[in-house]
């Protein structure tokens, strides 16, 4: 790829008379696919991405789970006026509040990856032929000019000449091919000759990637809210058919007082069959058939009980008191009647917090109807005793606790990480198994041979060492008659 | 255990002090004694060479380098004990961080200065580890034990060791291109050539690069584990991201557009203020309240 190099730049648009404009010196698409494949072009994506991606570290970015909800999120924005003043405006209709789902950032990361896939594509029948089917019959003249050169003089004949050579290359890791042109035998030694095709993996890997999130984003559901009273079974929904059971949550603590571990005992249904049980840990996350089910908190559920006047049981299980209020001093749970048409808050002081209102060994119930904020009625429960609220009989069973889960199915994860191997993989071939090819010409010579070596690597710091090795090595086996190399490339 | 590693950390920062106050006092010298020659060299037609790539450093200078030897060997010392008392890999918090980042600089310091035999890198990498292992001793070295989060020995080890490998290869890396742009004229000095200085800063973003790469997977790797989520824009995931985004371009423009010398140095340095920002950003921005 040296060609590269000392590539020109690429070629501007020449000023042209204005009778001449009709006809662009470029047809459009060889125009967009130089600007694909233009590094300069690239190196600027990168630049502005990395811009990009600093803006959204140094700026507030939004919540999703704001920017979702337009009243929220003009909530939100006018939360973060205070710090931005009249640049809140233009910092929001520039999308730099969701730097990472702005337009801005989607069209570097698409452009960068339609660039890299342009480029692979562009450069594999290249770098096939490369690795495949070198050119065999070099000129002298790039024995001679080639920024690596060395030139032995041996008083081996050729053949047995060309049997050093062989074994030297090959010492050092080279697989050597040979052609005959009339006197000369060429000589062209390669090794790591796929290395550069970890180059292209790297490329690649950079797509795959892409699309694995692209799957995430758009594939799969997650829900970060699934809190389950112990002792009680809820379902996952989203077509999965699976439910899970908490049997127990113990969270145990150092002496010191730092949390040590957070524990659930976890039953598994499919369809109402248990298909497995587990102790979930954070680290050690429950999966069955690509759902995950991740340990993430807890805290306080209380029993329920609802009965129609009839003395029905309508509903009897826990609620978890997984929401705070807004003065962060009450610990809120929420379930439904939908027969009745009614919505339940329970509420209670949060563990630490003293309400007078809702003294201990009680909580309190907010009826609503389900539609609207029309309250049905508001009461204080004590344990046991039970209330009618709304023409149902609600009963305060006991406290309990919850676990919380966060329970994903993300069908992008394993694409990710099958980029992400691509990636690391491509990554250290390119850097530590590259490619080096050297040349060498065997010419019969008074009294034995003349041997000619050369080789144009010129970027890697290392390649002047290896090629000095290499000639010392054949100047070695080659034998006597030897000369000093000349200088090539090769620094001290 | 404990307390000896601790003294071995101590020891560390006497050894990397000694090792730097060896290498600025050979700097001064050799000015004056430059002053000295130059005229009588210039004069001769020769070059002025004092101490250049290939030969065994004299006087202050060699008793920096064997005093950077010690240091390196004091840290690892630290290290191996403070791992064997705690039962984890010595990463777990910014103490422990702090002083492996700075050994990590100094491995592959002592990597390049075996390498490319000169030691004159070590001017910038050695502040470097020594303000790393001073801010260590301003932060809490109590053995915490892990909460539930960290408790992945596995993963903690290898995400935080290759990292510590890619930040000390940024390290010296940023060390060898802040010392091209210092050493303006190759004139004949205790500098390294260019060229070398230029290699070697090139060779250093080749090691910091992929292990980068490698600490971000395994990051990911981990997120997915301990919250179900490989990648949630965090302040400290977006950081890692804008470092590797521009090595990438470092690399490309050196590889592909021929970048070399004076605008590769900048970037290269560039790289490692991201690094630095990368670990230490949340503590110099710690008003702004994106960092939670
Ligand atoms: C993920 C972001 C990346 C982007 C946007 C990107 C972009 C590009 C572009 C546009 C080119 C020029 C096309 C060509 O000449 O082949 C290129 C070339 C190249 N890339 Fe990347 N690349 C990325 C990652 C990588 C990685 C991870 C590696 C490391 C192995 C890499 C190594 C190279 C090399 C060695 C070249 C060839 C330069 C030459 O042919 O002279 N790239 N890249």
């Amino acid at each position: 790829m040296s060609h590269t190099v000392t590539a020109p730049a690429p070629p501007r648009l020449p000023r042209e008379p204005a009778a001449e404009l009709r006809r662009p010196a470029l047809p459009p698409h060889v125009w967009i696919l130089r600007k694909l494949t233009s590094m300069r072009v690239a190196l600027v994506a990168l630049f502005v991405l990395a811009v990009l991606t600093l803006a959204g570290i140094l700026l507030n970015q939004a919540p999703s789970s704001v920017t979702s909800n337009q009243a929220a999120y003009a909530e939100w924005l006018s939360s973060v006026r205070p710090d931005y003043g009249g640049w809140t405006g233009i910092l929001n209709a520039l999308g730099l509040f969701s730097v990472f789902s702005s337009i801005w950032f989607r069209g570097t990361v698409l452009f960068l990856s339609v660039s890299v896939l342009t480029c692979s594509v562009r450069r594999f029948p290249g770098l096939w032929r490369t690795a495949t089917r070198p050119r065999m019959v070099m000129t002298d003249a790039f024995f001679e000019r080639a920024p690596h050169t060395a030139r032995i003089v041996s008083e081996k004949d050729q053949g047995a000449a060309l049997a050093a050579l062989r074994t030297a290359f090959r010492k050092n890791g080279f697989r050597v091919s040979t052609e005959r042109d009339g006197e000369d035998i060429h000589v062209c030694a390669d090794r790591f000759r796929w290395g550069p095709f970890g180059r292209i993996a790297a490329h690649v890997s950079f797509v795959v990637i892409l699309l694995g999130a692209v799957a995430t984003g758009t594939g799969g559901f997650r829900d970060e809210s699934f809190a389950i009273p112990v002792g009680d079974r809820m379902a996952v929904g989203h077509g999965t058919g699976l439910a899970v059971e908490a049997k127990s949550f113990v969270d145990s603590y150092y002496p010191s007082g730092p949390p040590r571990a957070y524990e659930s005992q976890l039953v598994l249904y499919k369809n109402g069959v248990p298909v497995h049980t587990q102790e979930d840990r954070v680290n050690h996350p429950m999966r069955y058939d690509g759902v995950t089910f991740y340990q993430s908190y807890f805290g306080p559920a209380v029993v329920m009980r609802a009965q129609t006047s009839s003395g029905q049981v309508i509903f009897n299980q826990g609620v978890a008191l997984q929401y705070e209020s807004q003065d962060e001093k009450e610990s809120i749970g929420r379930f439904e009647l939908p027969q009745q048409g009614l919505k339940v808050f329970v509420v209670s002081p949060r563990s630490g917090e003293i309400d007078p209102g809702i003294p201990a060994g009680s909580t309190q119930l907010e009826v609503y109807d389900i539609d609207n904020e029309t309250p049905a009625g508001i009461q204080v429960l004590s344990q046991g005793k039970p209330a009618t609220i709304a023409g149902v009989r609600f009963t305060f069973v006991r406290e309990r606790e919850f676990t919380g889960l966060i329970v994903a199915h993300d069908p992008g994860a394993t694409i990710v990480w099958i980029g992400a191997a691509l990636l690391v993989l491509g990554l250290f071939t390119t850097f530590y198994f590259p490619h080096r090819r050297v040349r060498a010409v065997l010419r019969p010579g008074a009294g034995g041979s003349e041997i000619g070596i050369a080789a144009i690597e010129r970027r890697h710091p290392a390649f002047p060492g290896l090629f000095e090795h290499l000639v010392q090595d054949i100047r070695r086996a080659a034998g006597q008659g030897a000369q000093p190399p000349r200088e090539g490339g090769a620094d001290a | 255990m404990l307390r000896l590693s601790q003294y071995c950390v101590f020891a560390g920062i006497v050894a990397v002090a000694a090792a730097l106050t060896s290498y600025v006092l050979a700097f001064a010298s050799d000015r004056v004694a430059r002053a000295h020659t130059v005229f009588a060299a210039e004069s001769s037609g020769g070059t002025v060479t004092t101490i250049a790539a290939g030969e065994a450093p004299r006087g202050a200078a060699a008793f920096g380098t064997l005093t950077t030897w010690l240091s390196l060997g004091f840290l690892s010392a630290a290290l191996v004990f403070r791992a064997i008392a705690t039962g984890h890999g010595p990463f777990a918090n910014m103490y422990e961080f702090s002083v492996a980042f700075a050994w990590g600089a100094l491995v592959i310091n002592a990597y390049f200065m075996r390498r490319y035999r000169q030691w004159a890198v070590g001017v910038i990498v050695l502040p470097v580890a020594l303000g790393l292992l001073l801010y260590s001793t301003t932060v809490s070295s109590a053995d915490e034990p892990l909460v539930p989060a960290l408790q992945n020995n596995l993963l903690l080890t290898a995400h935080v060791a290759t990292a510590v490998v890619a930040y000390g290869a940024f390290a010296v890396g940023f060390a060898a291109a802040v010392l091209y742009l210092l050493n303006r004229e190759d004139r004949g000095s205790l500098l390294p050539k260019r060229q070398l200085l230029d290699d070697l800063s090139y060779r250093a973003a080749l090691i910091g690069f992929p292990f980068l790469t490698l600490t971000i997977v395994l990051g990911a790797i981990w997120a997915d584990i301990a919250w179900g989520k490989y990648w949630s824009w965090d302040p400290k995931e977006s950081a890692s991201l804008v470092t590797w985004v521009v090595c990438c371009a470092y690399l490309h423009a050196r590889a592909a557009r021929g970048w070399r010398g004076q605008r590769a140095a900048v970037l290269l340095i560039a790289v490692f203020a991201a690094v630095l920002f990368c670990y230490y950003g949340n503590l110099f921005f710690g008003g702004l309240h994106s960092y939670g």
